[in-house]
């Protein structure tokens, strides 16, 4: 017994010396290599939440919403918030108008671990269509008017309509390059048309001046539009999806004739490709018809209405309320014969294109690095 | 009988063995040791240059080179670059009130975004101007210098305000052109270039343009560099390089940094080197 007591080594104490040298190495290289996974995966997080932000802010410029954002007013702001596809990130933050054209979208990103947080900013302007309105009509081609038709340059309020400005000066009843174009059928000396004065002879029309609005041309025009129609006869009313306002239905263009409705403040910009054959009932908004219009059955319309070519209306046919110009690329002649009323309302001009106006990016300055 | 010793050959043998396993171990340690100064050394650089490869971008994406009143850019080199580096947010909560080249504008106060407040000792101001409410085409920003800055509660509704007095405005009249609800953006000139310490190192180095002292000493902001490790190249639209500053539509930035420590490599002490580079596209560029 005594023998095995006193057989001492140093074996224990090497093993002991051994196993904390190398639990030293071990702990040094894995100290090393976590440091390495942190800096990675804060970059990855930065990234993420960067990413996210930015969404988050370009979501509400391309995706912009005229019927809400239009109508803030000024200094208030609406709350939007979102995740990246497969969980990538998550995003949340404010769209506020500063003034009456310009707005600041304030984007808080968050990395899917909601561990880093950027903040970007955009700038944002609204970009109405510049309708310049000089006439109730303003055409270039030749023009055939009569039986109880009413072409008015005077301004009116349409009816219902409240937030209306003070009304204008009157225009014109009819603007064109040559004043022996129209021709008149029950409609003597001019007594359906009002105006100061009821016609304006303007020599300087030209197709160009007719299809330019400010800084956009007329194809530019349908990038700006949110409601693309094809040819063909339709009758155009308000519809509901449940309570709501249904603006995905093509023939959906509003509610003039019931402002406080849910389709009271939808002003879509409407581009019809092609020939447009419109019977009834109503509709608001900017109207652009890359083609001839053919309207019949009383349809209303609110808002500045565009022509490539020619107009048509007769019978019980178009009421409008704003301005119409009818381009005349092809020379044929518009005909407003019937019931049909063209009639000036700065109004309606005012209202439809600043709530239809799509927002746009500042041309320059619009993105901020809110951080 | 139990008086046991070692002979003399047991003891040899032991302290042979204990030598062998004692350089063993010193072996192990030293080439451990080694490696991970060789890895903390290679962190270091990767942070460096991670570090330089973000902080630029950061601030140089938000500049407008072709602004028309006056380029962010103030001067590029292929190792220098002198911008305007944007600093805060804010907005007009009333019209300015204006006189020829002077002006006083009112802001909101709880509407200031950015890194830091307004210091009219070295910030400048960019103001929203518009001229037909009808087109946004001509749209501007005025420019202007911050002389003083006051707080009150002049806003609509006595709300908090911050107003600030603004001399050598440019154009002169363009203030009739800053409405209401206008977006403003202050900035301070900042210049980028290599700086040297006092051991002959190289760093990324900054300084900031003080009014009426001019340029401040050159601070190191993340290092070492290789010697001309800090590199730009400019780029116009079209991807062509360019030297002129309101053509520059991208700027690559490349860094060389190295270790601060010398670290083994074979039989030599020497330092790691390693080479990042990024490009920066200007998000603000006139359209």
């Amino acid at each position: 017994m005594n023998s095995v007591r006193n057989e001492r080594g140093i074996a224990l104490a090497m093993a002991i010396f051994a196993l904390v040298v190398i639990g030293a190495l071990v702990a040094g290289s894995f100290f090393i290599g976590m440091q390495e996974q942190r800096v990675g995966r804060n970059t990855i997080a930065y990234q993420q939440a960067f990413s996210a932000a930015e969404e988050g802010a370009s979501q509400q410029v391309s995706g912009w919403t005229t019927g809400t954002l239009n109508q803030l007013p000024v200094g208030d702001s609406v709350l939007f918030a979102g995740t990246l596809p497969s969980n990538g990130g998550w995003f949340r933050g404010s769209t506020r108008r500063l003034s009456d054209l310009n707005y600041l979208v304030r984007s808080e990103g968050f990395s899917r671990d909601s561990a880093s947080r950027q903040q970007v900013g955009l700038l944002v302007r609204l970009r109405p269509i510049q309708f310049d309105v000089t006439a109730a009509l303003k055409t270039q081609g030749s023009l055939k008017i009569g039986g109880s038709s009413k072409i008015d340059g005077n301004d009116h309020y349409p009816p219902g309509w409240t937030g209306c400005p003070a009304l204008k000066a009157p225009l014109p009843g009819i603007q064109l390059p040559d004043a022996t174009k129209i021709q008149t059928s029950g409609c003597s000396a001019l007594s359906c048309v009002d105006g100061n004065p009821k016609v304006l002879e303007d020599p300087s029309i030209t197709v160009d001046g007719l299809t330019t609005f400010g800084d956009a041309s007329f194809d530019d025009l349908k990038a700006m539009a949110n409601k693309f129609v094809g040819p063909g006869t339709r009758k155009v009313q308000p519809t509901l999806s449940g309570t709501a306002c249904n603006k995905t239905d093509v023939n959906n263009w509003g509610d003039p004739l019931n402002p406080t409705a849910p389709c009271g403040d939808y002003f879509p910009i409407i581009w019809v490709e092609g020939d447009a054959n419109i019977n009834g009932i109503q509709g608001q908004g900017v109207l652009i018809v890359n083609g001839n219009l053919d309207v019949q059955g009383g349809f209303q319309f609110f808002g500045p209405v565009i022509v490539r070519q020619a107009v048509n209306t007769q019978g019980t046919g178009g009421h409008f309320n704003g301005g119409l110009i009818a381009a005349n690329v092809n020379f044929d002649q518009s005909v407003v014969l019937g019931d049909a009323v063209v009639n000036y309302s700065s109004c309606a001009v005012i209202k439809a294109l600043k709530n239809s106006a799509p927002g746009a990016l500042f041309q320059e300055r619009s993105w901020v690095n809110l951080n | 009988m139990n008086r046991r010793g070692f002979t003399l050959m047991e003891l040899l043998v032991g302290l042979v063995l204990v030598s062998a396993v004692g350089l063993s171990i010193y072996q192990l340690l030293t080439t451990n040791q080694r490696l991970y100064r060789q890895q903390a050394e290679r962190v270091d650089l990767n942070s460096t240059l991670r570090g330089a490869v973000s902080i630029l971008p950061s601030e140089l994406r938000e500049a407008n080179a072709r602004d028309s009143m006056e380029s962010d850019l103030a001067a590029i080199s292929s190792t220098a670059i002198t911008y305007k580096a944007m600093r805060s947010l804010g907005v007009l909560c009333q019209p300015p009130v204006s006189a020829a080249g002077t002006g006083t504008i009112t802001l909101w106060r709880s509407m200031m975004y950015g890194m830091r407040g307004i210091d009219p000792t070295r910030d400048s101001i960019l103001i929203f101007a518009e001229r037909d409410p009808g087109t946004r085409l001509d749209n501007y920003w005025i420019h202007a210098n911050v002389a003083t800055g006051t707080v009150g509660t002049t806003c609509p509704g006595a709300a908090p305000s911050l107003i600030l007095t603004l001399t050598n405005v440019y154009p002169s009249g363009g203030l009739a052109h800053a409405l209401e609800g206008a977006p403003i953006r202050t900035f301070e000139m900042v210049q980028v270039l290599t700086y040297t310490d006092g051991l002959g190192d190289a760093w990324l180095g900054a300084r900031q343009f003080v009014k009426g002292s001019g340029w401040s000493a050159t601070q190191p902001v993340i290092g070492p560099l290789e010697s001309g490790g800090l590199q730009f190249a400019f780029f116009d639209s079209l991807g062509v390089a360019t030297t002129t500053p309101s053509e520059v539509a991208r700027i690559g930035v490349t860094v060389a940094g190295m270790t601060q420590g010398l670290v083994r490599r074979g039989t030599s002490m020497e330092r790691l080197v390693d080479t990042l580079g990024t490009h920066v596209a200007l998000r603000n560029n006139t359209r």
